[in-house]
């Protein structure tokens, strides 16, 4: 079966281009444009892995993070982020809240397909 | 005239009693009965009996004379005269030390001419040290002593007759209150300027009595006057001095007062009283001691020490006048003065408002321009963000379309998104480069040194580079050292400074140049050149290389061309790094980029990296913590650990700590074995939880290792806390060094119980040992004790040690592993094996290390 990725981003360009991509490599994906529909949609579907932008509208990327990745229940989905705020800071704070995998825009796609690869292994 | 005979005693022997025989014997209604003295051979006894006058020593004698009708007394004992008063007959009158005057008046009671008498008269005046002249009553002058004329140069005959006015000035209200004055009979005391032969003035201070009849018409003025010219003198440059100082003072452009020891206002000038708006008046009733405005700013107190003799100064006061409420900023000096033996202080207050207006002026045109220069660093950080998503988009939709996950594409369609893609990708760079310069500018960059080898900075630089230089056909050597130079610097930064010059000198050599990077060791820092066979910079572009958007000559591609930032950027992570960069070229000849990395202490990145901790936790208002982490005798590392290097040992020890911390910039390695890890946010007890992970993940990394030591080794564990514990980075790393405790010791783990159990150690009878001895640190195999005299190592002992009561004592015998001095409390710290114990005392200690010595 096809693993099941969920995109929590509110551009609407960068979600349908990244759902192109991974259809073609062969992952199944759900969006959520704006952070609560995302945190909800994350602990009804319980994806395979979750792409998240920082900031997003109603519920910033960290506060996911920091929620899904507290919870027992959900802890162990690895959580990509992407942002275009290429601090430092961001960054450290990204990994604090429990972010498996940092990955700053633009990406390569084959960089960020990589990424998955290798948090989907086992 | 009087008829009546006067029949005369004189009493006392001085001057005035000759004075009085000479002017009356001739006299023939006076008869002088007798001159009395103790001292026969006082002057006027002696006159006396020259003249044939009666005189003794017993006034009693004479005054049984039947004919006694007057008693003079010149001499000065009041009890002589009031035996007299008692003594004489009631007849008989008495006058003590007769003033000129009296004796007018006696010689009045003879019928004697005036002139006669005049002339015995000026007799006394002769001997006098005064100036004497005697007048008529209308002013004119009959009479002078010599004084009068040795002063003036003038003659009797010169003078005689003339007014007074004429010689003698004084001011016009003062000679109308002269005159009334002394034709009332009364006397005036007064100065006159008078004039001098030649023709100059001399003062005098002049007294003048009126000298009258029994009718008490005046006949005559006597002015006795002394010279006072010289006191004058100096009074006239006093006042000169004076009217110039006070007129310095009143026109000062700074206040001044001056305050008493009650605290009253003395004196003010008017510069204070613009300066603090208040009226004469009102500052005068001002008091210093009782008015909060003096004791808000401390004024009060500086006055009171300086009323105790001690000058003070006070710096930009905000000072706020009593009655005015006008504001100022002053600056205050203290003089403590003494006027008069009354203690006093001397206020001095500078108006400096105007000059903290001008200076907060400046500040503010300065933070203006920094604001600006902010508003712009941040509008180019923002541009550049706000490029980079739609940027992604725009690359991806291209990206996928050419690589045909939209459907097929033609050959010229294909080459048309190529395109697109490359210029995407170049935007991209650009966008990228901004975004560096902007942090650089604003030192928003925070660098992440670690201990690194720079050969292999540049290793790995140009392996990635290598793939390029094959399209032109260009050659990449690199000239390293043997030896491995290293640094301390940010690996990633230091990559991007390599990588932008093999860039550049990729993108100006033509095809099959080569390209020379080397490393030169130095002793204070390390030498990075690249050199290429380019087209080469002409001299007058040099200079302008490292400037922003500054682009010369021509790559051979325009796939090549970029924005001209990345020297700028270059220089700025060079210099971050404390280095510098330069360039040397000739046009046609190749270029040469070169910097340098110093050879920075690692004590000294410490600190730096603390201190910029610090900062931040201030700004931020947070807490700081430092765990500093050593392992002891690192120098002989070699020795403890044979065939592993220190460098890998540190970056082993680095490695597993950053995984504790999962978080990259806060753990830093020393070359000497210390390593201090930065925790920024975290309390007491957070930071010394992450110090106790720490100290587990050095235990499980040293444990890897277990059966290659030859020897103890040590590491321990300090921790300190800002801004509790410390207020400056130095303070800060003081103190966790201090706080260093023993967290793992000896080839073999021995203690999984430890800290905190303090029991004497005791000793086996007959043998040698030391007081004081005290277990610090217990295990199974052995433990750690403080004593306070060297034990070499080797040393076998019998001990004994007295656990708590349910456990019991145990004994032993111990063999000493290893000594250490702790410098902070001079005491030694001795690690012991147990060699022999008994199966009994074993299981005892057991327990009580598995009680967790409870």
């Amino acid at each position: 079966m096809a693993k099941k990725i969920l995109i929590i981003d509110d551009d609407q360009h960068i979600v349908t281009l990244l759902q192109s991509r991974l259809k073609v490599n062969g992952y199944q994906s759900i969006v959520a444009l704006d952070g609560a529909a995302g945190l909800e949609l994350a602990r009804k579907q319980k994806p395979d892995l979750i792409l998240l932008d920082l900031m997003l509208p109603k519920l910033d990327g960290y506060k996911i993070c920091r929620m899904l990745k507290f919870d027992k229940k959900y802890k162990d989905i690895p959580v990509v982020m992407f942002t275009a705020r290429a601090q430092e800071s961001d960054e450290r704070l990204g990994m604090e809240v429990g972010a498996d995998a940092y990955i700053t825009k633009p990406f390569k796609p084959e960089a960020l397909l990589d990424k998955i690869k290798e948090l989907l292994q086992d | 005239m009087g008829a009546k005979k006067l029949n005369l005693m004189i009493v006392g022997g001085r001057e005035e009693s000759v004075s009085l025989i000479e002017m009356l014997r001739e006299d023939a209604s006076v008869n002088i009965l007798g001159v009395v003295d103790a001292d026969s051979a006082s002057p006027a006894r002696k006159l006396a009996k020259r003249l044939g006058i009666p005189q003794g020593r017993e006034w009693r004698q004479f005054l049984s004379h039947k004919q006694l009708n007057e008693i003079i007394v010149t001499a000065k004992d009041p009890g002589l005269y009031s035996a007299l008063v008692k003594e004489k007959p009631a007849s008989v009158d008495i006058m003590a030390r007769p003033s000129l005057e009296i004796i007018w008046r006696l010689l009045e009671k003879k019928d004697k001419q005036a002139d006669e008498l005049r002339r015995i008269v000026s007799r006394v005046f002769e001997r006098s040290p005064n100036i004497v002249m005697i007048t008529n009553p209308k002013g004119n002058i009959e009479y002078i002593n010599s004084n009068f004329t040795q002063m003036t140069g003038l003659s009797s005959q010169e003078v005689v007759g003339r007014d007074l006015r004429n010689l003698c000035s004084q001011a016009p209200a003062e000679a109308k209150a002269m005159w009334k004055t002394i034709n009332a009979g009364k006397q005036w005391q007064g100065e006159f300027q008078t004039r001098k032969k030649d023709g100059g003035f001399f003062w005098e201070f002049a007294t003048i009595s009126a000298i009258k009849d029994r009718r008490n018409a005046v006949l005559n003025f006597l002015k006795i006057s002394v010279d006072i010219t010289a006191r004058k003198r100096a009074e006239q440059m006093l006042r000169r001095e004076y009217r110039t100082t006070r007129r310095i003072i009143e026109n000062a452009p700074f206040g001044i007062y001056v305050v008493t020891a009650k605290g009253n206002i003395d004196y003010v000038n008017p510069a204070m009283l613009k300066i603090s708006g208040e009226s004469y008046k009102k500052f005068l009733h001002l008091n210093v001691f009782e008015l909060p405005t003096f004791k808000k700013i401390g004024l009060a107190d500086r006055i009171k020490t300086a009323l105790e003799g001690e000058y003070f100064r006070m710096d930009a006061v905000e000072y706020t006048s009593y009655y005015s409420g006008k504001a100022n900023v002053l600056n205050f000096i203290g003089i403590p003065l003494e006027e008069e033996g009354a203690r006093k202080v001397l206020i001095i207050a500078e108006d400096i408002s105007g000059l903290k207006k001008s200076e907060e002026g400046l500040r503010r045109a300065n933070q203006e321009l920094r604001r600006l220069d902010q508003m712009k660093s941040d509008f180019i950080s923002t541009v550049s963000h706000e490029f980079r998503t739609p940027l992604t988009s725009i690359r991806e939709a291209v990206s996928q379309v050419l690589e045909g996950l939209a459907g097929k594409i033609s050959r010229q369609q294909k080459r048309f998104l190529s395109m697109a893609r490359e210029d995407a990708d170049r935007l991209w760079k650009i966008v990228t480069s901004l975004l560096d310069v902007s942090k650089i500018e604003s030192g928003r960059i925070e660098l992440k040194r670690t201990l690194v080898d720079i050969r292999e900075i540049i290793k790995n630089a140009g392996s990635e580079f290598q793939a390029l230089l094959q399209d032109k056909d260009q050659l990449l050597h690199c000239t390293l050292p043997k030896q491995s130079v290293d640094l301390f610097v940010d690996t990633g930064r230091i990559t991007e400074v390599i990588s932008n010059l093999l860039s550049n000198a990729y993108k100006f050599t033509k095809k099959g140049g080569r390209i020379t990077i080397s490393v030169k060791d130095k002793e204070r820092e390390a030498e990075i050149r690249v050199k290429d066979t380019g087209v080469g910079i002409a001299r007058a572009n040099i200079a302008k290389l490292f400037d922003k958007f500054t682009q010369f000559g021509k790559p051979s591609s325009p796939k090549e061309k970029g924005v001209g930032l990345g020297l700028v950027i270059c220089k700025g992570i060079v210099q971050l790094h404390g280095g510098r960069i330069w360039a040397e070229s000739k046009l046609g000849q190749g270029s040469t980029f070169a910097f340098t990395l110093p050879k920075v202490s690692s004590e000294i990145i410490f600190k730096e990296y603390i201190e910029s901790g610090i900062k931040e936790a201030t700004d931020k208002e947070s807490g700081l913590s430092l765990v500093v982490l050593k392992i002891e005798d690192f120098a002989d590392l070699s020795k403890i650990l044979p065939g592993i290097s220190r460098k890998d040992i540190l970056r082993g020890l680095e490695k597993e700590i950053r995984e504790v911390l999962r978080k990259d910039s806060d753990v830093f390695l020393k070359d000497t074995g210390e390593c201090v890890v930065l925790l920024s946010g975290v309390d007491r007890l957070g930071a010394s939880i992450v110090k106790d992970k720490i100290a587990q993940a050095v235990r499980r990394y040293i444990d890897k290792f277990r059966k290659k030591y030859k020897k103890a080794l040590t590491i321990s564990t300090g921790l300190s806390i800002y801004p509790e514990e410390a207020k400056t980075g130095e303070e800060l790393l003081l103190k966790a060094r201090v706080k260093l405790k023993d967290i793992f010791s000896g080839p073999e783990r021995r203690r999984y119980a430890r800290g905190g159990f303090r029991i004497d150690v005791g000793f086996a009878q007959g043998q040698a040992g030391g007081r004081g001895w005290q277990s610090v640190d217990l295990s199974e195999g052995g433990m750690c004790i403080s004593c306070d005299h060297y034990i070499k190592p080797g040393a076998k002992s019998e001990l004994s040690l007295n656990l708590p009561k349910k456990f019991g004592r145990i004994s032993f015998e111990a063999i000493v592993r290893w000594i250490k001095k702790v410098e902070e409390t001079k005491e030694y710290r001795v690690g012991v094996e147990f060699s022999r114990m008994s199966a009994k005392d074993k299981k005892i200690l057991k327990r009580f290390l598995e009680s967790g010595g409870k």
